[in-house]
């Protein structure tokens, strides 16, 4: 009887002879009354033993097909953490077989062995059943998955009992193991998460399993190969899923993990020879060789991790911050001298801020020539014809391949398609080269777009100014003609608004830049570096929009076009209007009819009111360095200044 | 090859600064005396092709025409290790060679006589051009050819090519030595007329100033030609800078005009450089930020025209255009505008806005300077017609005595009647009078009272 007693306590079933036992009218003839109380505590653990047994059947490496199929797939939960969470509780589990086995031979030798016996030796594990039950039911409720699961157990590790603490422990460690792989993955540029459990999630794939939670083995397999070529976009959909992250894993942290991921993504994308037809260049072996060296690097540190004491969000954070300090400096390295990043930002002053001003003056000169009807795949490969003739006519040819318009036909309004009206709906597209991606990502393009057709409406502008000083230069006309005068000031204007922009604004600013970055060698010092550029030149380009907080809680397309670049704009519109009014071929402009004298009038009296109504803006808001630099270059004679006030 | 220049050298002086211009492009492009590129000079960003253009086998042209009727300095140009810079078909010698004995009439005349054979190469240059943008002129308007035969050829010009710009480097006499050239009054207000009216853009090169500045600021005692041709060739360099190096703006010739010259009328330019030093003179280099350079190149001392003492202070600037080279800081620029603004260095026109324009250009790497920071200041200010009323005092001197009179009746165009001579004072004292209306704030409304035309 007793030997079945210590047999049923490893069995998955309650034995018949157990359940027969404890019917008292059984039992009293072959054990003592007092002793039922005792069998009745045995067997109390021994369905706790099976209760947890069946969890580790159903989410465990050897799973029970039959004890899965009892279970409502609804209800079961799946992943690899929790995988591991049963598998660590099989491991605490070992502990109490090893009880069992040393009872059975302790009852084979001596087989007077007490049920008090047997009992005192199991009695032991009595709390940490109960614990792990509660662990269990805990995470079976609360549906935990992933690495919430680790979030789960570290607020349950701290345990006064010496025996449930090294079964956490245990547990711990058995699930930290699979999350220590996937972060080993993932700083190794591949994410493997077929359950969605890691924290770094790919939102492409969220996005599309959003609807129907695909927690099944047919769930495709989310392994992205450096080798994808969609990889340049693909960067950008991996993000932090902050639901994912263990509260006690610092969100920097996690960005950090981000960083690195990314980063490797990129440079094996680079490095591989699949991508890349120069390999054979010596920087690329360097760079193959270098990566060699970061996985060992990575390799060891994460052995120091297996050690089960080390396993803290101390060490955690030491391994990163040391793969990232390897991770950067690698990378700027590579940023500097093999991308040449010095040379890549100095193509995007070039192009997308104007820095060659003769390519876009020929350029401008050769797309008025283009006359355009309708908006069709034509157009845009004509416009990025033009645009290769100029940079060849300009000797610029070698570095303007890298550009490439593109034209959003949606967008065009076809009621005001003209030369002019085009260029608000180009986008300069350029083929960046990796790992600058890092640092111009496709919302910073999209920020270097929309201050490319600012700068290069003004240029246009200035371009159509000069044409009708040409005009006017051809046609003899005095110098004091109310036209000529007018267009003097229209002139003066642009060109010191040009100024200001080139010189006060994106020069000053590159320059700055350009100092910050050839003193760091930190690749995320020049990321910062440049983000701090764009944030300047727009702010001082004023195309930062004004955000109004009380209305933008309410709705956020109410978000103010910065009032400065409002009336920017409608002077761009005046401009505009007058070079198309006075370049009109048979206007005689010593002559007007009355419309023409008409339509002037209204031109002077409507640049009258939007230059008092900027220089009132400039002169109100003058705290902001940028208002006074445009002022002092406008208003240099006080010419504009006293004049409004003679006005007033 | 957009936004091309045609250099047209006249007459003694133009082929001797023209000679010097086309040293220093050549120094500063990277390209040998014969031609051809040198190899450190391979990928440079510069725009070698506004002023050259390349042969058949690769080497560097200049888009020059040289023109004399007299062979000296053409031929120790063509002696020179620069001789096989220059196509030889733009090379036009008159075939007596008598010159124009420093008569313009006489310059004017052989101009009209040749014409077709000058304009010939003109056309074929022009036609070598994708889009030419206009013609630079050097010449004096002292002497024969240079003021004689320009004046023709810049009457011809705007006839013929309406649309290009005509910019011309203009050399005026020394006013501090007594000239050899006896006629120079006539011949300099004869030409003034036609830079008045046919030229686009003036950069006056006065050589008293030039002389002044190269005794007080350079401490040559005696200045030969050659010193101050240097001092002709930076500036001519300079300021063309921006048109041969790439930059956000002023990238060609009417960018650079247009907004110096508001009114068509007021187009005679002053320039101003600092920091000037010689080449042997190292011991005056001193330290220099763009402050420096901006403020100095406000100073009067160092202005490339003697305008004299402006008594009532009532002479101002039109605009300015301040070329900025070497090792710039940008965020310095506004700085020294405040300053410059705060301390009054400079006083602007009253009737309409104004400031000083700086463009941030690169310089030439392969042409090693001892500062920092150069500067070449352009300027269209008032003051320039000091320069126009000294040479109508002259005029009028001479005039009034009809002095030297009989070398010009001896041309067709003098022949009947001196017309020629007041219709020409007439509009150079316009000029004058114009510049002085240009210090007023009634500007404007004053032309429409007494425009003449």
């Amino acid at each position: 009887m007793i030997h079945d007693v210590i047999l049923s306590l490893i069995t998955e079933k309650e034995p018949q002879i157990i359940r027969e036992l404890l019917n008292e009218d059984i039992s009293s003839q072959y054990i003592h009354p007092a002793e039922i109380k005792i069998l009745k505590d045995i067997v109390k653990i021994a369905n706790q033993f099976r209760d947890i047994k069946k969890f580790i059947l159903i989410y465990g490496t050897d799973q029970d097909e039959l004890a899965i199929e009892k279970i409502d797939p609804e209800n079961r939960l799946v992943g690899f953490y929790i995988r591991q969470f049963a598998n660590g509780i099989d491991n605490v589990l070992e502990n109490y077989y090893y009880a069992v086995t040393q009872l059975e031979r302790k009852f084979l030798i001596k087989p007077t062995v007490s049920l008090m016996f047997i009992f005192h030796e199991l009695e032991k594990f009595r709390p940490v059943f109960e614990f792990l039950q509660k662990l269990i039911s805990g995470i079976e409720t609360q549906k935990l998955h992933g690495c919430q699961i680790l979030e789960y157990l570290e607020d349950n590790s701290m345990h006064g009992n010496k025996h449930i603490q090294e079964a956490i422990q245990t547990i711990q460690k058995s699930v930290y193991s699979i999350f220590i792989q996937q972060l080993y993955q993932w700083l190794n540029g591949k994410l493997i998460d077929k359950y969605e459990e890691f924290f770094i999630s790919n939102a492409d794939v969220c996005a599309s399993s959003e609807k129907k939670p695909v927690y099944s083995t047919q769930s495709s397999v989310n392994t992205f190969h450096s080798s994808d070529h969609s990889l340049l976009i693909g960067l950008w959909q991996y993000d932090i899923n902050f639901d994912m992250l263990p509260h006690y894993f610092p969100k920097s942290w996690a960005e950090k993990v981000l960083f690195i991921g990314r980063t490797v993504l990129t440079l094996n994308s680079k490095s591989n020879p699949l991508n890349n037809k120069t390999f054979s260049s010596p920087e690329l072996t360097a760079l193959c060789h270098d990566n060699i060296e970061y996985e060992k690097k990575l390799y060891e540190k994460f052995h120091q991790l297996q050690q089960p004491n080390k396993l803290t969000i101390l060490t955690f954070e030491l391994i990163i911050d040391e793969i990232k300090l390897n991770v950067t400096e690698l990378l700027s390295n590579l940023a500097i001298k093999d991308a040449d990043l010095i040379k890549q930002l100095e193509l995007f002053k070039d192009f997308y801020l104007l820095g060659r001003g003769e390519l876009f003056y020929e350029f401008i000169g050769q797309l008025n020539q283009l006359y355009v009807k309708s908006v069709t795949d034509h157009t845009v490969r004509d416009i990025n014809r033009l645009f290769h003739a100029s940079a060849v006519s300009v000797n610029y040819q070698d570095c303007a391949e890298l550009f490439q318009f593109e034209l959003n036909k949606n967008e065009v309004d076809e009621s005001i398609i003209e030369s002019r009206g085009l260029f608000q709906y180009l986008t300069l597209t350029y083929k960046i080269k990796s790992p600058l991606h890092l640092i111009f990502s496709p919302k910073v393009l999209i920020k270097y777009n929309e201050l490319f057709r600012f700068l290069i409406r003004v240029r246009k502008i200035q371009y159509d100014l000069q044409m009708l000083w040409c005009y006017h230069r051809e046609k003899k006309i005095q110098g004091k003609n109310d036209i000529v005068q007018f267009r003097n000031k229209l002139m003066f204007l642009i060109n010191n608004l040009m100024y200001y922009l080139h010189v006060d604004v994106l020069e000053s600013q590159f320059s700055i830049m350009m100092d910050k970055i050839k003193e760091t060698k930190d690749f995320e010092k020049i990321i910062r570096a440049h983000s701090c550029f764009q944030a300047n030149i727009l702010s001082l380009c004023f195309h930062l929009e004004t955000i109004n907080p009380m209305v933008k809680s309410m709705q956020t397309s109410l978000v103010m076009e910065n009032p400065v670049l409002a009336v920017f704009k409608k002077i761009f519109k005046l401009c505009e209007e007058f070079t198309a009014f006075a370049l009109t071929p048979p206007k005689k402009t010593e002559e007007f009819d009355e419309y023409d004298k008409l339509t002037f009038t209204n031109f002077e009296d409507v640049f009258g009111s939007l230059v008092d109504e900027l220089f009132r803006m400039l002169s109100t808001n003058s705290a902001a360095v940028a208002i006074t630099q445009l002022l002092l270059r406008l208003d240099f004679n006080y010419w504009f200044s006293t004049k409004n006030t003679t006005r007033d | 090859m957009p936004s091309e220049m045609i250099t047209l050298q006249l007459g003694q002086c133009g082929n001797q600064i023209g000679f010097e211009f086309w040293k220093r492009l050549c120094l500063e492009h990277g390209i040998s005396p014969s031609g051809v590129l040198e190899d450190f000079a391979t990928d440079g960003p510069d725009r070698k092709d506004v002023f050259f253009y390349q042969a058949d086998d690769d080497h560097y042209i200049p888009r020059a025409v040289l023109l004399d009727l007299e062979p000296r300095v053409i031929h120790t140009i063509m002696q020179s290790q620069y001789a096989k810079l220059y196509n030889p078909e733009n090379i036009y010698l008159s075939k007596d060679g008598g010159g124009a004995g420093n008569n313009w009439a006489s310059g004017f005349s052989q101009g009209e006589k040749l014409q077709e054979e000058v304009f010939d190469i003109i056309d074929r240059e022009a036609d070598g051009s994708d889009s030419l943008e206009g013609f630079v002129l050097c010449h004096s308007i002292a002497g024969g050819t240079g003021s004689g035969m320009g004046s023709y050829i810049m009457e011809r010009l705007s006839d013929h090519f309406p649309k290009k710009l005509v910019q011309t480097y203009s050399v005026f006499p020394n006013q501090d030595e007594i000239s050899d050239v006896v006629v120079q009054p006539y011949n300099s207000l004869l030409t003034l007329r036609r830079l008045t009216s046919c030229a686009d853009c003036v950069v006056v090169l006065d050589n008293t100033a030039l002389n002044r500045i190269a005794t007080d600021r350079l401490h040559i005692e005696n200045p030969s030609f050659t010193q101050i041709n240097t001092l002709v060739s930076t500036i001519m360099s300079v300021s063309t800078t921006t048109l041969r190096y790439p930059s956000y703006m002023n990238n060609n010739l009417i960018g650079l005009t247009a907004p110096l010259i508001p009114t068509p009328q007021l187009h005679f330019l002053m320039t101003g450089y600092t920091p000037l030093t010689t080449e042997t003179d190292i011991s005056n280099v001193r330290k220099t930020t763009v402050l420096d350079v901006m403020r100095r190149l406000l100073q009067p001392k160092n202005m490339m025209v003697s305008t004299g003492p402006d008594k009532t202070n009532h002479h101002c600037y039109i605009s300015i255009l301040n070329i900025i080279q070497g090792e710039v800081d940008p965020t310095q620029v506004h700085k020294s505008l405040q300053r410059i603004r705060e301390r009054k260095l400079a006083q602007f026109i009253p009737w309409g806005p104004a400031s000083i324009q700086v463009a941030l250009s690169r310089s030439s790497p392969y042409v090693q300077s001892s500062h920092r920071v150069s500067g070449l200041m352009l300027a269209n200010h008032t003051s320039i017609c000091s320069l126009f009323e000294r040479a109508l005092n002259q005029y009028d001197k001479l005039r009034k005595r009809g002095a030297f009179l009989d070398q010009f009746r001896k041309e067709e165009m003098f022949k009947d009647d001196l017309h020629e001579l007041d219709d020409s004072r007439d509009i150079v004292d316009s000029l004058v009078q114009e510049y002085e209306a240009a210090t007023r704030h009634d500007y404007l409304q004053w032309q429409a009272k007494k425009d003449i035309e």
